[in-house]
């Protein structure tokens, strides 16, 4: 670590402010208050996500971000959202294998309205059979547009059941069309009864707002509803090393064959992590990484290439992904990528090299906190994972502690071909012909 | 007392109760404070010696700079080279006097910045920190372009590839046929096509830049951590020195107004729905007192997210799309009106029924107050969260700048927004809402919906257009005594006739069809009687292969091999006998004269081709060349009838018979095959059929 680039960081990077606080049934409560836009940003994060179902009821966590949106005892079927609109508001939802994320973006002036609809949903939702119906066959429609007839729309699904055996992320947040086809009304009210409770969740109010008044309104929403049940479902699974690579095809509705690989790495916030992740930009983050200038440009054998750390609460993984250009043997495309990571793994990389990728990571850091919106999001996960709402400021050391040495290392322990696993992704027309050939 | 003890929890249960609904009633959504003040003060803006105009957009939340160079250049006749000037504008990055492409990437990437540059414009952004190397570059690419010839050819090539991309896509179709109808001759109407890309030279793109780039007609935006005193430095320091000089100055008239309601027609065999678009020029400025009024009267009739007139009606009420919509856009030359949507095949007249009904019930029926108040807070909304974006910041401003605005106009612009009324929203609609003299374009199944559309136009008639928004000529009309056999009979003598036909005992073509960067080249061979092998081949090895030697044959894919058998060995074998078309009688062949349809502009025969397994094709002739222009077939698939064309042109002579030299394809997939050589009787290594 130099203690220049620290220092001139330190002068250039103002801190995000913000106040955060519990109510007694155990809601945490952010506040940032930043008036250069008369905007407000209402968002609940909920500590529930995918890894949390039973096995058994695999893609309830994200059944539950449509179910949302039906309606709650004040709240009418189809309304939800359109308060929003006729306030001139944004509504959506998201939901990781780790959380589940809800917001509003309104005028200012609109504050309450925002709080009185998150309020609702935590309070009492709707969770009947008419909405629970309807909802089943959005979400089984979904998982036909987004995961089955979309091209590599099946890539996470299959990465992460060949990825892990015991821990629950060998399944993905879309889960099971059975499970939530056969899944009983109880089965809905139990989930919500366990994980929509204010002791699992993190209400941020962020934007053009007076931080007292939001304080008090968000006792006047929040503080009577009831706290939930301390001891719900957190697994505590540790899924075990990795003995030897994974290999596999999968025939997909496809033009272009992929490469994915996939290697284990350490959980979000983790030392490593963060030196895992300066490895992924010097591989392929801008036209001048490594992997981008030798695949696209120099030997044109690829149209994309990119390696991405997931961002996991639980250790997850670091996917490669490559789109070979027409005609390259997706082989030959691999053979680069290990080389590439082979090198990372012999060779320390250049001092301007790492200069340039702190350079990428610092800019990335300060932009990804460039809306309300953003800032809300990303502080609501600091404190879900971490509690630890200050590292929206302080993460940045973090990733200036990495050294070479640390690269190179990182490199080595996570980056070995036992510790992972290769898909190739070929068109369905290649599985006819390769089975009529072994008949 | 047992009765008392269960009294008390039951009484103070609904104490508890009333005593949290009196604080707090749950059952309607809370009122809404006083709306927020938009604060947008106009931002500060100074004039270097050489005329650049710069504008400051202090924003200091986070120490990250973006800077936005515009030349305000009038537009441009481009004619056969159309497309020049973007070209000039997207190749400003890819090299300058003294770096090439890759050390300006690495530049970019070292200090973590983005730079893009496009016609007539610059973006960079980044850390404050590096603000100084950013304008460094950005001015260098401002000033010292070489636009070196290879990249050139590569940014051609991946244009001709996106063209080809979008040229079966109905909906670029139609944006493009309408941009040519709404503004004829003006050159918005002008559209890049592969014969104009091909025309477009280095010399070009040296001589706008070096007319054009010049920062008497040009605006610096500078964003974000930045204040005025740094920028002015700044500014001075890295674009000083760029030299200003005359640049040419060009007026168009305003393209014509359509007298009465016109039709156009588009064909599209394989469409299975239909594209409409309706659509005219509007005279409306930015800034203009209407401007306000009108987006919001276009809210009301196509926008919003279910509500809009359009939306309920053709997608609510009647299914007939999944998104009907209108844009009422501002220009400083001329500005558009268009609605649209696609729909299916079937339902095409009445849903342009629907249209002109709710543009013509915007003009007569005054809007809901509901549904103006709705309006106008989805405006006020969109705008305060556009505003959070510095960009956005940047944009207004620089409008006030380039259309002389009045300074407050969007500091005023919700106050306006508010004051508009039901009476205003219908005034405006009367003027700029137009169902009397759109154009209304259909892409799609002539066949079809010709007939059906008809009624829409003042005098009942469809104008057929091309692909590329060119009049289609009428078919004239089959001649009386013209046979199927003698059209045939005529392309075997305008191919060579029949004798030199007959003395083709091999063929091999070597063809190349573009893909992205890319280039695949196809190699076919055939020997009569019924050899035949196709190989596709990429960087000069062999990645598929389909093979048959008189008997049998296989297909080898990614080193895979695949014996064919059955159908598809029956559909092979026939498809491998050479010049098939000498003796259709013989192979029992059937064929009829189907009448006459216009091809790419000129009329031509079709003919139905029955061939014995039953699979029909249309085959098109050229009336005037005697030449095949153009076969047509129809598939029925799990997923539907699907229709495929391939056409046939630039027609070359090899040893006494005409081949053609291009072949287009569309349908499921779309691209073009370009011939580069073909040998006739040369002989072919026996291997080859193998």
């Amino acid at each position: 670590m130099t203690f220049v680039g620290l220092t001139a960081l330190q002068a250039q990077s103002p801190k995000i402010q913000f106040e955060e606080f519990d109510l007694d049934n155990g809601l945490h409560v952010i506040l940032h208050e930043d008036h250069s836009t008369p905007i407000v940003a209402v968002s609940v994060m909920y500590h529930v996500g995918s890894k949390n179902e039973d096995p058994n009821l695999q893609g309830f966590a994200h059944f539950f971000e449509h179910l949302m949106f039906e309606g709650t005892k004040n709240i009418e079927r189809g309304e939800y959202s359109r308060y929003v609109e006729k306030a001139g508001g944004t509504l959506n939802a998201n939901t990781s294998s780790d959380r589940t994320y809800y917001y509003e973006i309104l005028p200012s002036n609109q504050l309450e309205l925002g709080l009185w609809l998150e309020s609702e949903r935590m309070l009492h939702a709707k969770v009947d059979s008419v909405g629970v119906n309807t909802q089943k066959k959005v979400v089984i429609e979904e998982k036909k547009q987004n995961y089955d007839n979309r091209p590599y729309g099946s890539l996470l699904i299959e990465m992460m059941k060949r990825a892990y055996e015991k821990h629950p992320y060998r399944w993905t947040t879309i889960g099971d069309p059975d499970h939530i086809r056969s899944a009983s009304i109880q089965d809905f009210q139990d989930f919500y009864d366990e994980f929509y409770v204010p002791n699992n969740a993190v209400l941020t109010i962020a934007g053009d707002i007076n931080k007292d008044e939001a304080r008090s309104l968000a006792e006047k929403y929040f503080a009577d509803i009831p706290r939930g049940p301390e001891d719900l479902y957190r697994p505590q699974v540790k899924e075990p090393v990795k003995q030897k690579q994974v290999r596999d095809t999968v025939y997909d509705n496809i033009q272009l064959p992929a490469v994915i690989q996939g290697y284990h790495i350490p959980a979000l916030g983790t030392d490593d992590y963060y030196a895992v992740d300066m490895l992924a930009s010097l591989l392929s983050e801008g036209q001048s990484s490594r992997l981008h200038r030798r695949l696209v440009d120099q030997e044109e054998l690829a149209m994309q290439v990119m390696l991405m750390p997931m961002d996991m609460e639980d250790p997850g993984l670091a996917l490669t992904f490559a789109l070979p250009n027409v005609g390259v043997d997706p082989k030959k495309v691999e053979k680069v990528m290990d080389e590439e990571i082979q090198r990372v793994r012999n060779e320390l990389i250049s001092d301007r090299e790492l200069e340039k990728l702190k350079n990428q990571v610092e800019s990335q850091l300060v932009q990804q906190n460039s809306s309300i919106s953003q800032r809300a999001v990303n502080m609501a996960r600091k404190y879900t994972y971490f509690e630890n709402t200050n590292l929206i400021n302080t993460e940045i050391e973090k990733y200036q502690a990495v050294d070479k040495q640390d690269i190179k290392r990182v490199a080595n322990k996570y980056f070995r071909e036992d510790n992972r696993v290769v898909l190739y992704y070929l068109p369905e027309s290649q599985k006819k012909s390769t089975s009529q050939l072994n008949k | 007392m047992k009765l008392f003890k269960y009294f008390i929890p039951v009484v103070l249960l609904s104490l508890i109760a009333s005593v949290s609904t009196a604080q707090l009633d749950r059952s309607t959504p809370p009122e809404a404070g006083p709306a927020p003040k938009i604060q947008f003060d106009n931002p500060p803006s100074f004039t270097l010696d050489n005329g650049l105009e710069v504008i400051v957009v202090e924003n200091h939340e986070l120490p990250v700079v973006h800077f936005q160079l515009t030349v305000d250049a009038d537009p441009l006749r481009e004619g056969d080279a159309k497309g020049y000037v973007a070209a000039a504008g997207n190749l400003l990055r890819n090299g300058t006097e003294n770096k090439t492409k890759s050390e300006i990437d690495q530049e970019v990437d070292f200090i973590g910045a983005d730079l893009y540059t496009y016609q007539n414009g610059i973006y960079a952004s980044g850390l404050k920190k590096h603000a100084g190397r950013i304008l460094d570059l950005m001015a260098e690419v401002t000033m010292q372009p070489v636009f070196p010839k290879e990249e050139l050819d590569k940014y051609k090539k991946n244009q001709i590839s996106n063209l080809a991309a979008g040229k079966t896509d109905p909906s670029q179709i139609s944006q493009r046929v309408a941009r040519r109808l709404r503004y004829g001759n003006h050159p918005y109407g002008e559209l890049q096509t592969e014969a104009t890309i091909e025309e477009i030279t280095r010399e070009k793109c040296m001589e706008y830049h070096q007319t054009y780039y010049k920062p008497n007609i040009s605006y610096l935006v500078m964003m974000g951590d930045i204040r005025q005193e740094e920028a002015r430095e700044m500014a001075e320091k890295y674009y000083g020195d760029w030299q200003q000089g005359e640049v040419p100055e060009h007026q168009y008239d305003f393209p014509q107004t359509n007298s009465g309601r016109k039709v156009a027609l588009v064909n599209k065999d394989d469409a299975v729905q239909s594209v409409i678009s309706i659509t005219y020029p509007v005279k409306l400025r930015p800034g203009d007192d209407d401007a306000i009024p009108a987006r919001l009267t276009n809210n009301i009739l196509g926008g919003g997210v279910f509500s809009g007139y359009l939306m309920q009606n053709l997608r609510e009420d009647k299914g007939y799309t999944y998104g009907a919509r209108s844009q009422l856009n501002s220009d400083p030359l001329v500005g558009y009106f268009r609605a649209g949507a696609q729909v299916g095949t079937e339902v095409t007249d009445s849903a342009i029924h629907e249209f002109l009904y709710e543009m013509d019930r915007i003009r007569t029926e005054p809007v809901e107050k509901e549904h103006l108040k709705m309006a106008k807070s989805a405006m006020t909304g969109s705008f305060a969260r556009s505003l959070e974006d510095s960009r956005t910041m940047a944009r207004y401003a620089l409008n006030t700048k380039r259309y002389d605005l009045p300074d407050d106009y969007y500091a005023t612009y919700l106050q306006k927004a508010e004051q508009v009324s039901q009476d205003k929203v219908q005034k405006t609609a009367r003027k700029y809402v137009r169902p009397d003299q759109a154009t209304v374009l259909v892409v799609g199944n002539k066949e079809k919906v010709q007939d059906k559309i008809a009624r829409f136009a003042d005098k009942e008639e469809v104008a057929l257009y091309t692909r590329q928004g060119e009049p289609v000529r009428e078919a004239a009309a089959v001649p009386e005594g013209m046979t199927a056999q003698k059209v045939i009979e005529n392309s075997i003598q305008a191919m060579g006739g029949r004798e030199n036909l007959s003395r083709v005992k091999d063929i091999q073509e070597t063809a190349s069809v573009s893909m992205g960067p890319r280039t695949i080249v196809i190699k076919t061979y055939r020997e009569k009687p019924n050899k035949m092998a196709i190989q596709t081949m990429m960087n000069g090895s062999v990645v598929q292969e389909q093979v048959f030697d008189g008997e049998k044959g296989h297909v080898t894919a990614m080193g895979q091999t695949q014996e064919l058998s059955g159908k598809q060995l029956e559909t092979i074998e026939f498809q491998a006998r050479m010049h098939k078309f000498l003796r259709y009688d013989e192979l029992g062949v059937k064929l009829s004269l189907e009448g006459t349809e216009t091809v790419e502009g000129k009329t031509a025969y079709k003919v139905k081709v029955t061939n014995p397994d039953g699979v029909v094709r249309y085959d098109f002739y050229d009336v005037d060349s005697g030449l095949k222009v153009k076969t047509k077939q129809t598939v029925t698939s799990p997923q539907g009838e699907r229709t495929s064309t391939q056409t046939f042109s630039d027609y070359r002579e090899v040893k006494g018979v005409k081949f053609p030299f291009r072949r287009d394809v569309s349908g499921m997939r779309s691209m073009t095959v370009k011939v580069d050589s073909i040998q006739v009787n040369e002989g072919i290594e026996g291997s080859v059929f193998q």
